[in-house]
């Protein structure tokens, strides 16, 4: 449901780049500011600011209104159902199952690319607002339909990279100004002076401008909302189970009714085309099967030519793959078809099935999904099931998740493919070690399905709500997004569970675990600290981080120890490298030992070096000019540590390494795990606490 | 918020109850404030961002690897005149490309 906060949009209002910031006179220029500088300083003042028009969906709505109840015009009828749907899904859901699962199937069958149009009413009443909103709003969008789009890019033209034919981009996000990039170099760019404070009138009559057009818009909305609702109702009792099933055995033709006809026609179409591209499937899987078996099976030894023929079959496979996923799209085309399956409908009324017969579409979708992923994660296949279980957001995004799957299935085959070349698989049984594994370990309780789906809800909440307030982190709910499946982590998500974990360590420094060895005292740095000790200058800089472990900051940070050097036995960073990895590294101060753990095995001397050399230092500065020598200390990148098996789950496997290396315990977990791991730590994050 | 900023005349010495705050790019670049110790940070981060033309969730500040907080002030967190405050980026990561 589409929801107006007037309070919300006039503080995010002011808080926009359009009008609040640039309102006011901002004389931020240093000494040499020039008439240039002004002028366009001037033109960055001026406001484009236009009263709000009535939603253009809201209208349509409101207009048809009339017309097609009484002509019972199924076009018509179609459209109004698409309107009401995308402005109340959740009262659609709500009660009345099956007609809604009817109407749903419907909008599905007739126009699959109206799904899209979940979020478009809030961006059609937003067209009017400023610019900050409207950004919100696409980005809600983006976000909400396509949360996995960036990241299939990505592994497409991760292809390309390989291969040499794209340039790698220097950063993922370029709209940033500030690069990492760029050569480290002291500047002053600006002083600004904000101890003057004086109110700005045209500030305030702006702002109750703004206020006014709020309140209006709200009110239209309101309106809008009570005749929708009204229209609703008419729709839903119409389309009701119980006259549904009156009109079943006598007539097909009774206009009120044809709708779910439609649905039912379509959806038998669709089930047979579905059964087709399962078979299809079906038979795709045991062809790359086959593939994989002769090239990876135990003792399996090949030619290079033959190794170079399994890669074309492969992506003859891959490319059939992403043909299937087509059907689907397909098997709602057009409104000609629709036509078709209405008559067919009305010929065959009495033997048309029940309406629960949608039902199969995402499951068997779902199916195919974990065929494949068993085919792709060949050795293993049983793990790859155990990661798809419980999947708590299909439910919510139904089939456009199924046919997203449907398309990565396509991707993994080939990906699955080109890695094969980098020995990942014929020592899997590594990554599978890692101590005594309880068969339930990590199982998501009600709870954490509860948070999950709280944050990831996509309707009636606002991505800015502050989701998190904790130790001065104020983190939107958009930035938890991150957690979903195969989202890429932020750094908040692992700099505020390197907090937690801080804070784990202290409770269990005061209690310490009974019937089992105590905990090493640990510090988790943030991931920021390697790029400030020597990635941003590109020169190893003791300076940069000096203060960081001063004493009072060590306790603002939640360290008990007021000297990490002489008290903690371990310390912990994690690592972000060139904005596409996350890895954990980890000095153990009482082993004499500097360790680096990826979840994709490799190495990073330097890092380890640069690690070391800042221990140094921080016992000379610390600790009275002692002299600590770790040019004899180990360096390890340990390898038989629990390794990612696909390209977005390293930010999980990092929090993960530093949860176990704070409780001393081996790493107890495996790639099947961090679909339910993402849960937990979700939990963990929302509720400041770490509980598994 | 509705505050005017005025342009500071090169360095000039700031009065008693003043401090001046660095905030710091990952590149170097320095903006200089002039902030009263109780100011909120959120004027700075404010401003910063408006000066620098930058949304200001894409980033964040740090003092001394700490996170703060908009409602925080200088003297709350115990900054002194010419105090550096690191402001970061959005870091991301999922695999190892080069692998």
């Amino acid at each position: 449901m589409v929801k107006f906060e007037p309070l919300k949009i006039f503080s995010d209002f002011f808080s926009s780049p359009v009008f609040g910031r640039k309102s006011r006179k901002i004389s931020t220029e240093g000494p040499g500011s020039s008439d240039r500088e002004q002028e366009q300083r001037e033109e960055d003042v001026k406001i484009h600011f236009q009263p709000p028009m009535p939603s253009s969906v809201g209208e349509a709505a409101l207009s048809k209104e009339a017309p097609n109840v009484a002509s019972g015009n199924l076009t018509a009828r179609i459209h109004e159902f698409k309107i009401v749907y995308n402005l109340f899904p959740d009262m659609l859901n709500a009660d009345h199952a099956k007609s809604d699962i009817a109407g749903q199937a419907m909008v599905k069958a007739l126009d699959p690319p109206l799904m899209q149009l979940n979020f478009t009413p809030k961006i059609n009443q937003l067209s009017s607002l400023p610019i900050s909103l409207k950004k919100t709003a696409h980005w809600n969008q983006d976000k909400g339909r396509y949360p996995r789009t960036s990241q299939k890019k990505d592994l497409m033209t991760s292809q390309k990279y390989r291969s040499g034919l794209a340039q790698k981009p220097v950063m993922k996000d370029s709209s940033m100004t500030m690069s990492v990039q760029q050569p480290y170099q002291r500047k002053v760019e600006g002083f600004v002076d904000l101890t003057s404070e004086v109110d700005d009138p045209n500030f305030t009559k702006r702002a109750e401008e703004a206020s006014d057009m709020c309140n209006v818009l709200w009110k239209q909305n309101q309106q809008l909302g009570a005749a929708l609702r009204q229209r609703i109702a008419d729709v839903r009792q119409q389309s009701s189970p119980s006259s549904l099933s009156e009109n079943r055995s006598t007539a097909a033709a009774v206009p009120t009714s044809s709708n779910s006809y439609v649905c039912q026609a379509v959806s038998i179409q669709q089930m047979s085309e579905f059964e087709k591209s399962r078979e299809e499937g079906q038979a795709l899987q045991q062809n790359v099967d086959q593939l994989l078996n002769k090239r990876f099976g135990r003792g399996a030894s090949i030619s290079v030519q033959e190794d170079k023929e399994l890669q074309r079959k492969a992506l003859l496979a891959a490319e059939k793959a992403l043909h299937l996923r087509e059907i689907p799209f397909r098997a709602q085309a057009t409104a000609a078809r629709q036509q078709q399956s209405l008559q067919h409908a009305r010929a065959v009324g009495t033997d048309l099935l029940p309406v629960r017969s949608f039902e199969p579409e995402v499951p068997m979708l779902s199916k195919m999904h974990l065929e494949s992923r068993g085919t792709k994660e060949a050795s293993p296949p049983t793990e790859a099931r155990d990661c798809n279980v419980i999947s708590i957001d299909v439910s919510d995004e139904g089939e456009d998740d199924a046919e997203d799957e449907g398309e990565e299935e396509a991707e993994e085959v080939e990906e699955g493919e080109e890695e094969a070349d980098e020995e990942r698989r014929p020592d899997d049984d590594e990554w599978r070690r890692g101590g005594e594994r309880q068969q339930e370990a990590f199982v998501v309780t009600d709870e954490e399905a509860q948070t999950w789906k709280h944050i990831h809800s996509k309707q009636g909440c606002n991505a800015n709500d502050l989701v998190i307030n904790y130790k001065s982190f104020e983190i939107p709910r958009m930035k938890m997004w991150c957690l979903m499946d195969r989202e890429w982590l932020n750094d908040e998500a692992i700099n505020i569970y390197m907090t937690l974990l801080q804070e784990r360590d202290t409770l269990m420094r005061l209690h310490p675990p009974k019937g089992s060895k105590p905990p090493p005292k640990c510090h988790f740095f943030n991931s920021f600290f390697l790029n400030k000790l020597y990635k941003e200058k590109g020169e190893y800089s003791y300076d940069m981080v000096k203060r960081w472990t001063m004493p009072n900051r060590l306790k603002n940070h939640g360290q008990v120890s007021s000297n990490i050097v002489k008290d903690v036995e371990l310390i912990i960073v994690p690592v972000n490298c060139n904005n596409q990895h996350w890895t954990c590294a980890a000095i153990d101060i009482k082993s004499k030992t500097l360790s680096y753990y990826d979840s994709f095995k490799s190495m990073d001397e330097v890092l380890l070096n640069h690690l070391a050399h800042w221990l140094e230092d921080e016992a000379a500065n610390k600790c009275d000019n002692y002299k600590l020598d770790t040019s004899g200390w180990k360096r390890l990148a340990p390898k038989n540590i629990p390794q990612q098996q696909n390209s977005y789950d390293c930010g999980m496997f990092t929090i993960m390494f530093a949860h176990f290396l704070g409780l001393g315990m081996p790493f107890n977990f495996r790639q099947s795990d961090i679909s339910n791991l993402r849960k937990k730590v979700l939990h963990a994050l929302i509720k400041n606490k770490i509980e598994f | 918020m509705a505050d005017q900023m005025k342009q500071e005349e090169g360095t000039a010495p700031a009065p008693a109850e003043t401090i001046n705050i660095i905030v710091r790019d990952q590149s170097g670049g320095e903006v200089h404030f002039k902030v009263k110790p109780h100011t909120k940070f959120t004027k700075v981060f404010d401003a910063y961002c408006s000066k620098k033309a930058i949304v200001k969730d894409s980033i964040k500040f740090l003092f001394d690897g700490q996170r703060i907080g908009s409602d925080q002030s200088p003297r709350e967190l115990d900054m002194s005149d010419g105090d550096m405050v690191d402001a970061v980026i959005e870091q991301l990561g999922g695999y190892h490309p080069s692998n």
